[in-house]
């Protein structure tokens, strides 16, 4: 029996290892399993849908602290995860008549505890008897390869997996339910706010930013902008300072330089070769599609994860930015060589030196992302597309010449000032052929000057700029900055990164701290800051790689993390009263901020909330008073993105304004958009776009 | 403990919490660069200038509002 982690994967496994490329699916029910023939060997090859099995805890009570924990059927925690039993109950009774094990799945830490897991929870098998394919790619040579050189299971990897989970069950439920009945005890309300054991460090990193841009005051400074003339010519010249810190400064130098001539000292020419850029590994995959097409990392993980059960590159979560001399480049070439858009490009390359350039970064199971050379077999989705190219790109680009640039710059002289003139031009294009789209480099002619001539400073301005504050996190700078800190790990990194955002401690594209965000954050800072300290989740990586090295014990690292972590719950208990009342004064504080939209128009005494209706589930504008049956006053609210409440009021109807984002998209409306006789005119637009597209956002001025 | 006079968080000192606090210590220390680079700045047409400009904090803004309102009244 043949293991393997998803549906994809078992058809792909399946017809590679079948003789004739052509197994039989069976199907029982919901689900089914290949039968294929290798040799003497009948196959037969199931598959799992991720993790089959969860961990649960051992004590009753939805309370704290609880440190023993359980292997079960995924079907038990997760009350959406139906799709798992009959999976588990095909594998168990297809295990009963079976010789040996092959667990075929990814070959990284899940992969091997999934792998593990289903064999002793489902097949009831011995796993020091099964055997473990090692695979990068899903292609039919890698997994012919896999299979004839299969060994024993790693153990210190699913040691590493087990001990991961162990420790994050064990800190995401105690500490959620620390703060949550924290809450219930200082206010009776029942409203789950989770930490965990990274995402406290990630909130913590969000807040130390939000603080620095909250504190920011911008200081002044003056450039100083020159037009020179030469022959016939206008010159856009430099000053020497890029910012010049008093008015005062700014002033003389603009005195003295007005209406001079200046000399052209020296012109200096450098020329620079830039090689290309490293192959991808899962963190520059994400943060380059992000720049290039503002995908989510989380998003790219799942684009690289599908391309990679189409068998189009290799397996995504690696570290390595170099691909192993055994790689079959030619090949690899020779089959990109048939899709369309790389034909002429790869003929380029394979008339010359086929060795790419390579990266510092390396991980001990997996090379760089890189195309398999496989063509898809249907037309992927755009933004599969988009990834698809960008990996395939950079991979021939890795086998360009170095791209040739000259740098020049022309230094002026008037008085004791110095002015340049710059010039960038392109002298070899280099693997910049390959990699264009990506990767622009603006080339700018050199005015045509020469030592010794003479150009008059015709324009002579200081312009008064501000210094920026720091920038908030994007997903992508969020994302480095985890793995920088050896937070997490490149599996799990997007997702906590998506899960601040969904919890409602950030808002907006750009992780903006939300005012729930605030209040967990200073709570926890104020009484349990080992919550947020990233240095002690440095630690436990730190020990859990040592568990992954056979260094260290699974037992000894999760006894330490209990003993810790039940320090930290006892400190919590004894100040769980004041920790409560922090945290629901900031919750208020929060659902005034996001729901409430000021005194209700109709009743006077009533307050305008955003509430959800229980029968349909729409979201609406509805007064306080409604329950008591003493007003009526509702409005319809757009149904998808998020809402957030403003300060401003409507100037056509006077009420108040909210900011409505979808996506990428933001627009702002008053409440009263359906009504308000400003925007009769937008929703008559509206409604022409929606006959068109057949549906779209609700009403208001998109900006 | 004192509520801050600006958002109602608990005051560290002088009615401030501990936002508008750092914020108003900052407020006066960058005043000398300010006045370093601007010629004949005074108090008052530094914080007008401050509070006006696109990229300054949350808190900078808020501590400003107050400190003019103080003024006012």
């Amino acid at each position: 029996m043949v293991l393997t982690e998803k549906p994809t994967a078992a058809k792909k496994i399946a017809t590679a290892l079948d003789e004739k490329r052509s197994p039989k699916e069976v199907k029982r029910g919901k689900t089914s399993y290949y039968e294929c023939k290798r040799g003497s060997d009948e196959l037969i090859v199931t598959y799992a849908l991720g993790h089959l099995f969860e961990l649960q805890q051992v004590e009753k009570g939805w309370t704290y602290p609880r440190m023993e924990s359980k292997w079960v059927p995924k079907y038990e925690v997760d009350k959406k995860a139906t799709n798992t039993r009959p999976i588990i109950n095909l594998i168990q009774k297809l295990s009963r008549d079976v010789d040996g094990f092959i667990v075929a799945t990814d070959y990284d830490v899940e992969g091997s505890l999934i792998g593990y897991l289903v064999l002793k929870y489902a097949c009831r098998a011995d796993p020091m008897r099964a055997h473990r394919m090692l695979f990068s790619a899903l292609t039919e040579t890698d997994l012919e390869k896999a299979y004839d050189t299969r060994g024993a299971l790693d153990f210190p990897v699913i040691e590493a997996g087990h001990v991961r989970h162990e420790v994050d069950w064990l800190y995401g439920i105690n500490l959620t339910r620390a703060l949550t009945l924290s809450i219930k005890r200082a206010a009776g309300w029942f409203k789950v706010v989770s930490t965990g054991r990274v995402q406290g460090p990630t909130l913590s990193f969000i807040a130390q930013r939000e603080r620095e841009i909250n504190l920011f005051i911008p200081t002044p400074f003056w450039t100083i902008h020159v037009i020179g003339a030469h022959n016939d010519d206008e010159i856009e010249l430099e000053y020497s300072r890029r910012q010049i810190s008093s008015e005062r400064d700014a002033n003389r130098i603009v005195s003295e330089l007005s209406g001079q001539n200046a000399i052209v000292s020296s012109i200096e020419k450098r020329t620079v070769t830039q090689q290309p850029h490293p192959p991808f590994n899962l963190s520059s995959l994400q943060a380059e599609a992000y720049r290039q097409f503002g995908f989510k990392p989380s998003r790219t993980l799942a684009i690289a994860q599908g391309l990679y059960l189409d068998a189009l590159i290799s397996y995504p979560r690696t570290d390595s930015e170099m691909l192993p001399p055994t790689l079959d480049i030619k090949n690899i070439l020779t089959g990109l060589g048939g899709i369309k858009d790389y034909t002429s490009m790869v003929a380029t390359i394979l008339r010359g030196n086929l060795v790419p350039i390579q990266g510092k970064k390396t991980d001990p199971a997996h090379p760089a992302i890189h195309p398999t050379g496989e063509r898809p077999i249907k037309q992927l989705p755009p933004s599969d597309k988009k990834v698809f190219d960008l990996i395939v790109r950079r991979f021939l680009s890795l086998f360009g010449e170095p791209i040739i640039k000259n740098h020049l710059r022309a230094d002026i002289k008037s008085g004791n000032h110095c002015l340049y003139a710059r010039g960038l031009q392109i002298v070899r294009k280099g693997w910049l052929e390959f990699y264009e789209p990506y990767f622009k480099p603006e080339e700018r002619a050199l005015p045509t000057i020469k030592v010794g001539d003479t150009i008059h400073l015709v324009s002579v301005d200081s312009e008064n700029k501000y210094t920026e504050g720091p920038a908030r996190f994007n997903p992508s700078s969020l994302l480095k900055l985890l793995e920088r800190k050896n937070l997490g790990t490149k599996a799990t990194r997007s997702s906590i990164v998506d899960s601040v955002k969904s919890r409602g401690y950030t808002q907006g594209e750009r992780f903006e701290l939300s005012t729930l965000g605030y209040a967990v954050f200073e709570t926890l800072n104020r009484y349990v800051p080992e919550m947020l300290s990233p240095e002690m989740t440095i630690r436990l990586e730190v020990e859990m790689e040592r568990v992954q090295s056979g260094l260290k014990s699974r037992e000894s690292v999760v006894t330490e993390a209990k003993s810790e972590l039940l320090r930290n719950l006892e400190e919590f208990k004894n100040k769980e009263d004041k920790i409560g009342e922090t945290l629901v004064k900031g919750l208020q504080s929060y659902w005034r901020d996001t729901e409430e939209l000021g005194p209700c128009p109709k009743c006077d005494d009533g307050i305008l909330k955003i509430v959800r209706s229980p029968k349909t589930g729409k979201r609406f504008v509805g007064c306080s008073n409604y329950r008591e049956g003493t007003c009526d006053q509702t409005f319809p609210l757009p149904q998808k993105g998020t809402i957030a409440p403003l300060d401003d009021v409507c100037p056509h109807c006077s009420h108040r304004m909210i900011k409505v984002i979808s996506g990428r998209r933001t627009w702002t409306t008053c409440i009263n958009w359906s009504k308000c006789p400003g925007r009769q005119e937008d929703l008559k637009a509206l409604d022409e776009r929606r006959a068109k597209r057949n549906g779209g956002a609700v009403g208001g001025q998109e900006s | 403990m004192k509520e801050c006079r600006i958002c109602g968080r608990d005051g560290t000192e002088e009615d401030l919490c501990e936002y508008h606090s750092a914020a108003y210590t900052s407020l006066k220390s960058v005043f000398e660069k300010w006045a370093a680079a601007v010629e004949e700045l005074t108090w008052e047409k530094y914080i007008d200038s401050v509070r006006e400009l696109e990229n300054t904090g949350q808190w900078i803004r808020e501590i400003i509002d107050d400190i003019r309102s103080q003024d006012d009244s």
